[in-house]
């Protein structure tokens, strides 16, 4: 899957077409390139690994197809998880290969377990990260899951994963997390250049498209006119693990800028820089054990909340919006110390649950959304 | 048909219990640290240093059988703790906020944290938030999930992070590393395990001595008091009492019809009116998965940090639904169960999300199983109606073969 030279309305055309059907995207890839598909489930597979072996690392966020009524899947469980499961059961993600699942939460991490408990056939692998960077032997803990892990992604792929081709990998996925870091700053200066649902659609694409073919959407939208930026009614800064389509939709209706993110679909997947040269593995661990601050990290003290409000004060954001995902447990543990630290700080805050499955919840959604961006005008 | 009396054993686990909530709010007049711990933590250490662990997890328990969860979580929500989170979180949350609401007036303040994710992940975000408001240190011990077989990076950073504990524990306490007693306390955690472990196969005498109810609330000690002499002394006591009962053919109910094997924590609210309504069906819990997860202990080693290390990362829930699978099937047998009830918990997304998938395949092999919904602390979360009519069917049904 090429993009060839995008201009900007196409970029945005084609981020929309992955959104509204990932798998077609993904087949159309698998065509032309005769290779297999990866389905990760969220957050922090180290897909250079994936791509150096010639696959297509695929992020599954769960609100990618609607749900089906029942998957057997405990009510208590998130969206995220809910959503995958739904999908996979109902066949929408039979363009997927394999299965690459990591330790995320408790729900994403007994995923693997379930899939294989209920027949599923394509190959997985269960990759357990180190709960802290500081604990002891978490580094080698972790160099040798990811070592594991090439040497799983090569027998799936029947492509041996290379020193050389995961040092190329690296390379264009910082290349990719550059451009992306970019459109965020240039939300940041000009707020409305990107609109909420364009930069929903835009985080979503990278979590199919190849990382070169992304880059390539993501330079055609930075070369959208400053003039397009616009005034307005308040500069939001998201937090959370995700944006959904109604969210992005409020934000957009109620005429609000998202300057600022740290959501799992967006900055917190985009973030973060591999060394380019030495020894790649070591590079993909320092690259984790140095992310950014998330409620699925543990990080001792404030650091989360601390980092947050760091972020909204660069971002110049004038309020926070936190999307909590529906019944995820890390990102409800942490919303009532954010919550009372925005108290604390004066800024404009609202907590609101995000639930791709729930639709008859957007109304409401959308007009507390409104209300909030109207606050204090 | 009904229920025997209880165990003259409960009266004394019921005192030493008391004892063990009152030996944290005299902590500090006895000169002692309190730690929070969290039930999957090597609490053998802590015993060691003489640090008085407190369980904000057994106080869950507490607050759901005494059915004061549903007002202690209302509390935590609404300082914004989502109806979602774990209910002994939010009990705790609430607890904090509101600690006359609970029945033992909450929990004294620690002056650390010990935090395993053997458990689960929510201990971890709730222990994080901890930290937060006491602004105490928190010792947290990584034990990466088993999925299959024994992973060898992963015992190897399991035991590195039990070796480095004696050194975090002298700076937080003050104390030198007492190794004498520290081995002391892993040789009692261990004869107490194995003594549990034989109270629970004492359920396989048919009619069963006791019931899987009598086993929750009589494993406090091996929950919170793993480690100590008590503990011991206790499970062989109640060993004891219900091998005497098992000679007598005396049952927990009789007459006996059907016997069950229960997944997941209890329904701490639901303990007494779901033990009568079985055993007025002629039904009883002969055993529970969780009341057997205890059973698990260190190896006997001339590395006792090693051989804690290596037990405590094979517990129950941090091993993959292949093993909680076998494991299911071998107590199924042992206690001669006719069914096993699912309890999918609200609360414990871990414990519950696979349960399904080995129902699915017990089922598959002629073992009746049902999965029922609720939540182990919160009574607003259960249907009370629901809950007997499924189980009068479940019954009927296993009753027909």
């Amino acid at each position: 899957m090429t993009a060839g030279r995008l201009n900007v309305d196409d970029a945005v055309r084609y981020a929309a077409a992955v959104r509204d059907d990932p798998a077609a995207a993904i087949r159309r890839w698998k065509a032309l390139t005769g290779r297999k598909a990866v389905g990760c489930f969220p957050l922090y597979i180290p897909e250079e690994v994936l791509d150096a072996a010639g696959m297509l690392p695929v992020t599954l966020w769960g609100d990618e197809y609607p749900k089906a009524p029942a998957a057997n899947i405990p009510s208590s469980l998130c969206s995220v998880v809910r959503g995958a499961f739904s999908a996979i059961r109902g066949g929408r993600w039979d363009a997927i290969d394999a299965w690459a699942i990591p330790s995320t939460c408790d729900s994403i991490q007994n995923s693997f377990e379930v899939l294989k408990a209920g027949g599923e056939r394509r190959p997985m692998f269960p990759l357990i990260f180190p709960l802290a960077g500081d604990l002891p032997g978490a580094s080698e803990y972790l160099l040798n899951g990811i070592e594991a892990f090439a040497e799983w992604a090569g027998t799936v792929s029947g492509r041996k994963v290379t020193e050389g081709a995961v040092e190329k990998a690296i390379v264009a996925y910082n290349v990719n997390r550059r451009m992306f870091a970019a459109i965020e700053e240039r939300m940041t200066e000009a707020p409305g250049i990107v609109t909420a649902v364009e930069f929903l659609d835009l985080a979503r694409a990278g979590s199919v498209l190849p990382k070169e073919t992304h880059s390539e959407m993501l330079r055609a939208v930075l070369e959208r006119g400053a003039a397009r930026g616009n005034n307005p009614r308040s500069r939001i800064f998201l937090t959370g693990m995700m944006a959904t389509d109604g969210v992005a939709t409020a934000l957009d209706a109620a005429g609000a800028a998202v300057v600022g993110n740290d959501l799992g679909r967006g900055r917190r997947y985009y973030s973060g820089i591999a060394a380019e040269t030495g020894d790649t593995a070591l590079a993909l661990v320092r690259r984790h054990m140095s992310r950014e601050a998330c409620s699925t990290l543990h990080r001792a003290g404030r650091a989360r909340i601390e980092s947050l409000f760091r972020g909204v004060a660069s971002c110049r954001a004038d309020r926070v919006l936190l999307l909590r995902v529906r019944q995820c447990e890390p990102e409800s543990g942490d919303a009532p110390d954010i919550a009372a630290e925005a108290m604390e700080r004066g800024v404009p805050f609202m907590a609101v649950d995000v639930d791709p499955e729930g639709s008859g919840a957007a109304a409401s959604l959308a007009v507390r959304i409104a209300a909030f961006v109207e606050m204090g005008e | 048909m009904g229920t025997r009396e209880r165990l003259a054993s409960a009266a004394r686990m019921k005192e030493l219990m008391l004892r063990h909530f009152q030996a944290g709010w005299l902590a500090r007049e006895e000169g002692k640290k309190v730690a929070y711990v969290t039930s999957g933590a090597p609490v053998e250490l802590l015993h060691a240093v003489d640090v008085v662990p407190v369980y904000p997890e057994n106080h869950g328990a507490v607050c759901g059988v005494a059915r004061a969860g549903g007002a202690l979580c209302q509390a935590a929500e609404e300082g914004g703790y989502g109806r979602n989170l774990c209910s002994y979180w939010r009990i705790d949350r609430g607890a904090r906020a509101a600690p006359g609401k609970s029945p033992i007036g909450g929990l004294p303040p620690p002056d650390f944290l010990v935090c395993a994710n053997n458990i689960c992940g929510t201990v971890v975000k709730w222990y994080e938030g901890l930290a937060r408001l006491y602004r105490v240190p928190l010792i947290l011990l990584d034990m990466p999930f088993r999925h299959e077989v024994e992973d060898r990076a992963a015992q190897e950073y399991v035991r590195a992070q039990f070796r480095a504990l004696p050194a975090v524990l002298s700076r937080v306490t003050g104390n030198a590393w007492p190794e004498a007693r520290f081995r002391e306390t892993v040789a009692l955690s261990r004869a107490a395990s194995a003594l549990w472990g034989e109270c629970l196969a004492a359920n396989s005498a048919r009619p069963s001595p006791a019931s899987a109810a009598d086993q929750f609330i009589l494993m406090g000690p091996i929950v919170t008091m793993r480690g100590t002499r008590d503990a011991v002394d206790f499970y062989a006591t109640l060993r004891e009492e219900l091998q005497g009962r098992a000679s007598r053919n005396e049952g927990a109910v009789e007459p006996e019809r059907t016997r069950l094997l229960w997944d997941n924590l209890p329904v701490w609210h639901q303990l007494k009116p779901l033990t009568e309504f079985l055993a007025a069906r002629g039904a009883v819990l002969v055993g529970a998965t969780y009341a057997h997860a205890w059973t698990e202990r260190p190896d006997e080693s001339d590395d006792p940090l090693a051989a804690l290390a290596d037990a405590y990362a094979r517990v129950w829930l941090n091993c993959g639904l292949g093993h909680r699978e076998e494991v299911i099937r071998t107590i199924a047998a042992s206690l001669a169960a006719d069914g096993v009830v699912f309890h999918s918990n609200r609360s414990c997304k871990p414990y519950s999300f696979g349960q399904e998938e080995i129902a699915a395949r017990l089922k598959g092999d002629g073992i009746p199983c049902i999965v029922m919904e609720a939540d182990m602390a919160d009574e607003r979360d259960f249907a009370a109606a629901g809950w007997r009519t499924r189980l009068e069917a479940f019954l009927e049904t296993i009753e027909g073969r």
